[in-house]
């Protein structure tokens, strides 16, 4: 059974160009061709799914049992973003392949830390 | 209730409920697409789950190695994109084309793409008929499966949130649209 792990510390909230520095871990049962981490933002609501792929890691000579600290820096926006019909979301996925070893790892994106929230409920705290 | 929250926002139940037609899993689908030599039609009416067949038939298909060209017609687009003749022009054995929405097409309009897309390894269309190609699967909805479709994506009901058959008939057999009323309900949360 595989196991992929995203660290990113506490709490899971940065700002616009801010560094994330994490850390990354895998078990996987076949040796890994590739392992690399991805950080894009996508959209989740009523319409059709948009996705930014902002930037990558990708992870050399990866092991059967492995982990790897990694930095990304952010960009200054989409900020993360609650309406009733289309929410923006930041993530960060770890995949290794072969095989469908993908772990993801959603965070906030704002300059005050928190989702910005349209609607009746605003005002809510953010809930990641 | 947030967008983000709402299960029944499209990305959650593209992912909830990956068609599995009642004849069989994708593989299934795909050894009967070789059957007819990889030229077949997925018929059904509206909200029926032909383009999510068809979508998943793709990557199965790229993951056994095909490439694959997934075009999409609709009642506000009719036209073929534009890069599709010259495209046609280097399709081979390796390629699959993938049409979504063949019925929007004129009789010559589809003898043309037809003929355009000969040297292709393959041609997967959807439609609401039968009759342009071989027929690969027969989609179909029920008040049924709306049922334990929503039920997988809110497990217990909310107040305010209309019967399944109800919205079923409402819809006339159009799962895709009673999807996205349920997901105005959950929105007014």
């Amino acid at each position: 059974m595989s196991t992929l792990r995203i660290d990113l510390g506490a709490p899971r909230a940065f700002k616009p160009g801010e560094t994330i520095d994490g850390r990354v871990s895998w078990q996987v049962d076949a040796a890994p061709q590739s392992a690399e981490l991805r950080l894009f933002w996508y959209t989740r609501g009523k319409g059709t799914q948009d996705v930014g792929n902002v930037g990558s890691v990708p992870f050399a000579t990866p092991q059967t049992s492995d982990s790897r600290s990694f930095t990304l820096a952010l960009p200054r926006d989409p900020y993360s973003f609650s309406g009733k019909l289309v929410s923006i979301v930041w993530a960060l996925e770890l995949i290794v392949e072969p095989g469908s070893n993908v772990e993801r790892q959603e965070f906030v994106m704002s300059p005050t830390g928190a989702e910005v929230v349209v609607g009746e409920s605003a005002g809510e705290p953010v809930r990641v | 209730m947030k967008a983000r929250e709402n299960p029944f926002a499209s990305e959650r139940i593209i992912h909830a409920i990956r068609y599995t037609h009642a004849d069989g899993d994708v593989g299934t689908v795909v050894a009967r697409l070789a059957a007819l030599r990889y030229r077949a039609a997925i018929v059904g009416p509206h909200g029926a789950g032909k383009t999510t067949l068809l979508e998943d038939l793709a990557c199965e298909l790229e993951r056994r190695g095909y490439r694959t060209t997934l075009m999409q017609l609709g009642t506000d687009d009719r036209r073929l994109p534009a890069t599709w003749p010259a495209s046609a022009a280097c399709l081979g054995a390796q390629d699959i084309v993938c049409l979504d929405g063949a019925e929007q097409l004129s009789y010559g309009a589809w003898l043309w793409f037809r003929w355009r897309a000969r040297r292709a390894g393959g041609l997967i269309v959807t439609s609401h008929a039968r009759g342009r190609l071989p027929l690969l699967v027969e989609c179909s909805t029920s008040a049924d499966l709306l049922e334990r479709i929503v039920r997988r994506l809110s497990p217990a009901p909310v107040d305010g949130a209309p019967a399944c058959a109800d919205l079923f008939h409402r819809h006339r057999g159009n799962v895709r649209e009673a999807l996205r009323e349920l997901y105005d309900v959950y929105a007014a949360l």
